[in-house]
């Protein structure tokens, strides 16, 4: 349960970062445009993130289920994230840092024992 | 007349997803119910729900099966799982309808027969029209995969328009959105769907290779896909049959984890043989060994050798497809994927009749518009109303009904003929979309309600108190989509909202002017 929940998350931060690397999104989200340092930032930690949780979850359950879990996950995530932010962006982008604050902090502090 | 690549591209994702978006839409519907097949048998037999705990008796179930089709040369049962605690029994003999039954596994004792959450897998791969079925789905696949293609083609900025999602303009931007939105971010769930569903049915769509290299003996062909060999006959019956339980415990230990079938073959032969198959969920491709044992004797004869590679190939395509791998969390999310995929054909529907609406007036009912329209109405609204009416009959019919599970079937027909018609008959003055819709909230809503009136043992506090997770969850999950109905049926009868409600989210005047001007995203031919 715990490494779905950071799969998830961990994709759904990812997506959010991607997004607001976006200048037009950025300026929907926060009224101006983001700084070409904010926005490469941005950008970096998006595909960081999903990078990390395809390697937790390739570690997790081996390549073959490894990668399906992942790319379900990378798909449901994006679909929340664009569903959920014109609605509720404040939400939105708080799920995203929180949720991903918690995974990142379950996966340091309380490694599964099938993961590492 | 079709003056660009991207022009005629637009042309064909109109017209070949136009002409099968219904059939794919049962199809994708079916298949995402189809996700969770084993628990709903397992909901849909009350039989089962009490059972006492102990180990599964494999051989009193055999002897049931045996008492059933007495002239079988090969029967086939499947233990007991997380997923299904019902032992299954297979059995076909010539000239005779084909055996499927789910059996006590404590005394082998025959279970009141249901059509089961089987209903909707067979419904998926072949609308339960039998072989022309089959080619059916085979067909609409094919053309999916073509519309999938050239949608992408047509779509000039996928990048751009990547995370985009506009509901509040209300009309044919919003649907486009929502088409847009469930066809790009679920691309790589839709693509892999289409392809492996058609993969797994070649050999019906593609004989050449059979016909020729096998002289169209499937039998033979499948023999040597598969890499299994099969004994020879003694014309003599056997002294006696091994213990079926002895067999499996011996299996799983040998395995180190569980069995998917016991196969039974040449039962009435001193040449009987067991085998039994491992399940093989930790893999995308299942199960890989096969252990042969005696079946005089009861005694290991060995491993029969893997399958061959490209069997093996076949198996990991068509694993990926049918999700029997990684427990019951990636089921769900397939479960989710899916219901993404009813979504983009609804909204893909929905926006072929937005695009045109002027037309649709000016035609009236009577004119393929309006065949249009009582199609969408008829299969979007009416199939989810006809799943629900199948849960419903379960519980409704008596258990001592016979030909009970052909009564099931009848009744989904049944509700889904009279959901189309009531449809059709509102199309002209009313709300046929707020009907249907709110019918099919207020059936799940009530669905715990009727189930806990019916089985009181199998309501949802009951099987909450046993923690009995699967049952508990059927209940949870209508509830939950009775909310998501519910909240259909309210957004199709309140007038279209044009007022937005976060200034915040409000794109500044120069992007509406921007964007407007590219609105077509899809063109029309």
């Amino acid at each position: 349960m715990t490494m779905w929940l950071s799969l998830l998350a961990l994709n759904y931060l990812s997506w959010a970062c991607l997004c607001l690397a976006v200048a037009r999104h950025y300026r929907q989200h926060f009224g101006v445009d983001p700084s070409p340092v904010r926005s490469r930032v941005l950008r970096i930690i998006g595909w960081l993130t999903t990078l990390l949780a395809y390697a937790i979850s390739v570690r997790w359950r081996d390549w073959d289920i490894g990668s399906v879990d992942w790319c379900a996950s990378w798909m449901l995530a994006a679909i929340a994230w664009v569903l959920l932010q014109p609605y509720r962006p404040r939400f939105a982008r708080w799920l995203a840092f929180v949720g991903g604050a918690a995974s990142l902090f379950a996966l340091i502090f309380y490694p599964s024992p099938t993961l590492f | 007349m079709r003056n660009t690549f991207r022009q005629s591209m637009a042309w064909l994702h109109t017209w070949a997803g136009l002409i099968v978006s219904w059939v794919l839409f049962a199809i994708f519907l079916g298949g995402t119910l189809a996700c969770f097949d084993k628990e709903l048998d397992y909901w849909m037999r009350p039989a089962l729900h009490q059972l006492k705990p102990g180990p599964p008796s494999m051989d009193a179930a055999a002897k049931t099966l045996r008492g059933m089709a007495p002239n079988a040369e090969t029967l086939y049962l499947r233990p007991p799982s997380d997923r299904d605690p019902s032992i299954r029994g297979f059995a076909f003999e010539p000239g005779k309808p084909y055996i499927d039954v789910a059996l006590n596994p404590r005394d082998g004792a025959l279970i009141p027969p249901t059509v089961g959450g089987n209903f909707f897998f067979v419904l998926h791969y072949n609308l339960q029209a039998g072989t022309l079925g089959i080619y059916l789905v085979g067909l609409a696949g094919m053309l999916m995969l073509l519309a999938l293609i050239s949608g992408v083609i047509i779509h000039r900025r996928v990048f751009k328009d990547f995370f985009v999602f506009r509901p509040r303009p209300g009309g044919q931007r919003a649907w486009l959105d929502g088409h847009n939105l469930t066809g790009v971010l679920g691309l790589p769930f839709h693509l892999m769907i289409a392809y492996t569903g058609v993969i797994i049915m070649m050999s019906s769509y593609m004989t050449a290779g059979v016909q020729i290299g096998y002289r169209g003996d499937m039998a033979r062909y499948y023999e040597a896909l598969s890499g299994t060999s099969h004994p020879v006959e003694q014309h003599r019956p056997p002294r006696r049959v091994a213990s079926l339980d002895k067999i499996l415990g011996d299996a799983v230990q040998r395995l180190g984890g569980a069995v998917e079938y016991l196969e039974i073959e040449h039962i009435h032969d001193a040449s009987i043989t067991i085998s039994a198959l491992s399940a093989g969920n930790d893999e995308v491709a299942g199960g890989r060994r096969n252990l042969i044992y005696d079946g005089t004797e009861g005694s290991f004869r060995g491993e029969s050798e893997g399958p061959p590679t490209a069997y093996r190939t076949y198996q990991f395509l068509s694993g990926l497809h049918r999700v029997q791998f990684g427990g019951a969390a990636i089921r769900w999310l397939y479960f989710l994927l899916g219901a993404t995929g009813c979504v983009m054909l609804a909204t893909a529907a929905q926006v072929w009749i937005e695009k045109r609406t002027r037309q649709v007036e000016a035609a009236g009912l009577r004119s393929g518009y309006g065949l249009v329209r009582a199609l969408n109405v008829g299969v979007i609204a009416g199939m989810p109303l006809a799943s629900v009416s199948l849960l419903w009959a379960n519980r409704l019919l008596p258990y001592e009904l016979a030909g009970r599970a052909g009564m099931e079937a009848q009744s989904f027909c049944a509700i889904w003929l009279l959901a189309t018609i009531w449809g059709v008959l509102r199309l002209r003055h009313g709300k046929p979309w707020r009907d249907l819709f709110g019918t099919t909230a207020a059936l799940l809503f009530a669905l715990p309600l009727m189930n806990a009136l019916t089985q009181p043992h199998s309501s949802l506090l009951a099987s909450i108190a046993a923690r009995d997770w699967v049952l508990a969850g059927i209940d949870a999950t209508a509830l939950a989509f009775g909310l998501g109905f519910a909240w259909l049926a309210w957004t199709s009868t309140r007038p279209r909202q044009l007022a937005s409600r976060d200034p915040r989210m409000a794109p500044p005047r120069s992007s509406v002017a921007r964007s407007e001007a590219a609105l077509p995203a899809v063109e029309t031919p």
